[in-house]
């Protein structure tokens, strides 16, 4: 069992809604991550609740006069119910949460960036300021270039740019909310919001994590980390991209420590877990249209 | 280059590929020449220059003080910056460095950091106050392909021959030294790109220029993997990044070997 109660190739819950903003062409709507129950635990009880929280995903929410309000993942709180009963006093999420514009194909600003020969994918990856424990200054930072960069080589090869010559397809993504995996959350809901926007594409495109961390003390390859698991010593975080029908990886990246055996493992987990996305995906496209088609 | 003739250009060197052929005649997985000098700067305190091909990258290792990072009290800290110089292309231009450059640093930076190449626990002058900052600049002065590989040959070579300076009344002494810096591991990258169904290592700029994709793959001397980055709008197949790790971890000894030398040539 993983510290948040999940088996190695679990993923954490996904909820996409397609066409969420207004003036976008196309958009999106991801979250991505763990719900929590809130547990009501005595005060006397904080040294063992100090403790497990090393080595489980439990958060504290709230120090109380007389108790203590414990954030729990759902996962791990059914197998702590099995010890005993505990007071559920409310309920949480944990993970990430985008929203994603696209924009086009439309004239390029500034012009001289159009390429006769093909439309050209933009992407702006962004973490909001409160989106992560401490606040992170809103100027755009080299992390969020570099990852902007990968997820736009990611897409343009999917779309049918060279439709669209002398056009710019501009893709906004901003992070809510960051609980690890954030450029595969952006990715993923990126794919849902191209294909709203009616841009023909060869094919989906879903991204998660994969990696490598210690699950009771053994080395394990498993599916879509937590922040806390990325901390964890010894972790690998391996974000990758794929079109599900044919298979093709988009985007790598990788850092950490890994055997080539491992690595392997860790991509046809990816490709196998990446099925389950394209599902989440496609079923957020199709409440899209059963909802306008439902309003006409 | 204009337009025009990369055009030209990039339709050869994908016709050459149909059949598995280079440009330059290279086999797929053998390198451009590669020449590694270290102790290259005098002010300094540890660089190399490394040419790969037509490609030259110098890299130079200064060390400062300051306080850790907040997270890190007790660990000094690692800055990689690389530049693409106006002087290296025609299409680099002045200005703060652009998402290649920043992809180019953090891709180097990533193979050191995540095999602990240098124990930044051993780098602490005073924990959770100060500590020393090792900065390693990469300065592009020829780009024709490839930069990755020649990129972090350049920055570990440096790393390797790099000279603490000493510290007294929280001051850095300027190059007097107390020792040198060790290193536990040489990460190196091994970059390969895709150009429809052939697969080469090292690229040179034509060969960029004709890519479909590109993957990097850094590794250590055990034969483990430290760091991957896949780049380019193609994509690639599991089976042949199976083939490239398998490439990565061959070709990287003999990369390691010739780092190894210009590393312990620069000792002094």
């Amino acid at each position: 069992m993983r510290s948040d109660g999940r088996e190695p190739d679990e993923l954490r819950s996904i909820r996409i809604e397609a066409g969420v903003l207004e003036r976008a062409d196309g958009s999106a709507r991801i979250e991505w991550g763990l719900k929590t129950k809130r547990i009501l635990v005595p005060r006397s009880e904080e040294q063992h609740i100090r403790e497990l929280m090393e080595q489980y995903y439990i958060k504290m929410h709230e120090v109380r006069e007389k108790d203590l309000v414990v954030d729990v993942p759902e996962k791990l709180y059914k197998k702590l119910k099995e010890l005993r009963d505990y007071e559920v006093v409310g309920e949480g999420f944990r993970g990430n949460i985008a929203v994603v514009a696209v924009y086009g194909p439309r004239e390029p600003i500034p012009k001289h960036v159009g390429d006769p020969y093909k439309a050209i994918v933009r992407f702006a990856y962004r973490m909001a300021p409160f989106s992560v424990p401490e606040r992170k200054r809103p100027a755009p930072g080299r992390r969020e270039i570099e990852i902007s960069k990968v997820c736009k080589e990611a897409l343009q090869r999917v779309v049918f740019a060279e439709e669209f010559p002398m056009t710019a397809i501009d893709v906004f993504a901003e992070l809510l909310s960051s609980d690890a995996g954030t450029r595969v959350t952006a990715l993923t809901a990126a794919a849902v919001a191209l294909a709203d926007a009616g841009i023909p594409m060869r094919d989906m495109v879903t991204a998660l994590a994969v990696g490598k961390i210690p699950v009771e003390g053994k080395e394990t390859i498993v599916a879509d980390l937590t922040k806390f698991e990325e901390d964890l010593e010894g972790a690998v975080d391996l974000p990758i991209a794929i079109t599900p029908r044919n298979e093709e990886i988009l985007l790598m990246q990788m850092d950490g420590r890994i055997t080539k055996d491992q690595l392997e493992e860790a991509v046809e987990l990816a490709i196998k877990k990446a099925k389950e996305i394209y599902e989440i995906q496609k079923n957020a496209l199709k409440e899209k249209y059963r909802r306008v088609v439902q309003n006409e | 280059m204009n337009e025009f003739i990369w055009e030209f250009s990039r339709d050869r060197t994908r016709r050459l590929a149909l059949r598995g052929i280079r440009a330059d005649r290279r086999k797929p997985f053998e390198y451009r020449p590669i020449t590694i000098q270290t102790n290259v700067g005098s002010h300094a305190d540890g660089s190399a220059y490394v040419q790969l091909g037509n490609t030259k990258v110098v890299a130079g290792v200064k060390f400062e003080i300051g306080a850790p990072y907040p997270d890190t009290p007790d660990k000094g800290a690692l800055i990689t910056d690389a530049e693409l110089l106006p002087l290296a292309s025609p299409t680099f231009e002045p200005g703060p460095p652009d998402e290649n450059a920043i992809e180019l640093a953090r891709v180097v930076d990533r193979g050191i950091r995540e095999s602990n190449a240098i124990d930044l626990s051993k780098l602490v002058i005073r924990e959770g106050e100060l500590v020393y900052l090792v900065f390693v600049d990469l300065r592009v002065l020829d780009a024709d392909g490839n930069l990755f590989d020649a990129a972090s040959m350049a920055a570990i070579a440096a790393l390797g021959t790099a000279k603490i300076p000493r510290v007294e009344e929280d001051k850095i002494i300027r190059e007097e030294y107390v020792k040198t810096l060790e290193l536990n591991e040489i990460p190196l990258l091994t970059t390969f790109v895709k150009i429809g169904s052939a697969i080469f290592v090292d690229p040179t700029l034509e060969e960029e220029r004709a890519m479909d994709a590109r993957f990097s793959v850094a590794t250590v001397d055990d034969g483990s993997i430290v760091a991957v980055q896949k780049g380019g709008e193609g994509s690639f197949t599991a089976a042949e990044i199976e083939r490239m790790i398998e490439r990565s971890i061959e070709l990287g000894k003999e990369l390691r070997k010739k780092v190894k030398e210009a590393i312990e040539h620069g000792k002094d």
